[in-house]
């Protein structure tokens, strides 16, 4: 690989100037995985597999292209078995330390690429059961394009925050990890992009949909 | 409830306390939609919290309407290979041939089909041509 673009800043211990005990973010379910890759490359695999997915939507709903999503991804990927050494169980998550390079990745495309999208997640895939009610299916579809049209007009912080949240399924906290900030940072930014998106859809307290 | 008769460290614990009973701790609105939102991701029933419920609708929706893009099948094999090669000691470092051994393997075999083919044809030619 010859691209002559910046790695992505590593920052293994997600220290940004925070104790460990501030960092404390519980058990970690992957460690075991972790540390076998540590001793055997190989073993990373079972990792690769299990958040190849999320970081590759992650990714995508950021960038909105498919061939960016898979460069992000794969130097994500690269980056963290380059890394995988410096990762110590100190509280941050190894999924968190994870998202933390690819969302260092996808600022390095931004940036690199000097420009911002605006429609980034207009075809995502929704998948349905089959046998699925058509009607019902395609309100569904309706209801999709129009909460990612607004998910694509918030902040790009909040949109961050939304995506690890729902679609890779990080905790609040997790989520503060990624983006540098506080537990508590990171639930005001998921309440502030809740609010901006039920703005963008129209919804009211009165609403009986609820 | 100023206290009187005590020293100013003394009426300042008080006034803490006198705080902290008239405005006990309660969760602010992010900590309660974060609540909501655990519940909603976790399938489990959820009350809307008051005054919250435009955040809650958009958290439903969103996790009906917001999937996991998976990747392209080829794109997921090919970096699983580049991965492999990474964590190899000097895995990156192989021939080429011997990275896509597979190759070797069809070569081999339609080279070994061509040879065949033109062995027979050439033992074909002589029997037809000793035979005349």
């Amino acid at each position: 690989m010859s691209d002559p673009r910046p790695l992505p800043d590593l920052d293994p211990r997600l220290d940004g100037g925070r104790s460990a005990r501030d960092r404390n973010i519980g058990s970690d379910p992957d460690l075991a995985e972790v540390q076998a890759a540590q001793l055997d490359r190989r073993a990373f695999d079972r990792l690769y597999r299990k958040y190849l997915d999320r970081v590759y939507s992650y990714a995508f709903y950021q960038l909105g292209d498919h061939h960016e999503a898979e460069d992000a991804t794969e130097r994500t990927f690269l980056a963290a078995l380059a890394g995988i050494d410096a990762f110590t169980d100190e509280g941050a998550t190894f999924r968190s330390w994870l998202f933390r390079i690819a969302h260092n990745t996808i600022a390095n495309a931004h940036r690199s690429r000097r420009r911002r999208r605006t429609e980034p997640i207009s075809d995502a895939q929704h998948h349905h059961a089959p046998g699925a009610d058509p009607a019902g299916v395609v309100a569904r579809a309706d209801e999709g394009r129009a909460i990612r049209e607004a998910l694509a007009r918030i902040p790009v912080d909040r949109r961050q925050a939304i995506v690890l949240r729902f679609v890779d399924g990080l905790s609040a906290r997790e989520i503060g990890a990624v983006l540098d900030r506080s537990e508590g940072a990171a639930r005001v930014l998921l309440h502030r992009a809740l609010r901006d998106l039920a703005r963008e859809l129209g919804e009211t307290d009165e609403g009986d949909r609820l | 409830m100023r206290a009187t008769g005590c020293n100013e460290s003394e009426a300042a614990v008080f006034a803490a306390v006198e705080m902290i009973t008239r405005h006990p701790s309660r969760p602010t609105d992010a900590e309660r939609i974060d609540q909501a939102v655990t519940s909603v991701l976790d399938d489990q029933p959820v009350a809307v919290p008051p005054g919250l419920a435009p955040e809650l609708a958009v958290a439903r929706t969103l996790r009906e309407c917001l999937p996991p893009v998976p990747p392209g099948a080829l794109f997921e094999a090919d970096l699983a290979r580049r991965l492999e090669a990474s964590g190899v000691p000097g895995g990156n470092r192989l021939p080429s041939f011997l990275r896509h051994h597979h190759r070797l393997v069809v070569t081999g075999a339609v080279g070994s089909v061509v040879v065949s083919t033109a062995g027979m044809a050439v033992v074909a030619w002589r029997l037809v041509h000793r035979s005349s």
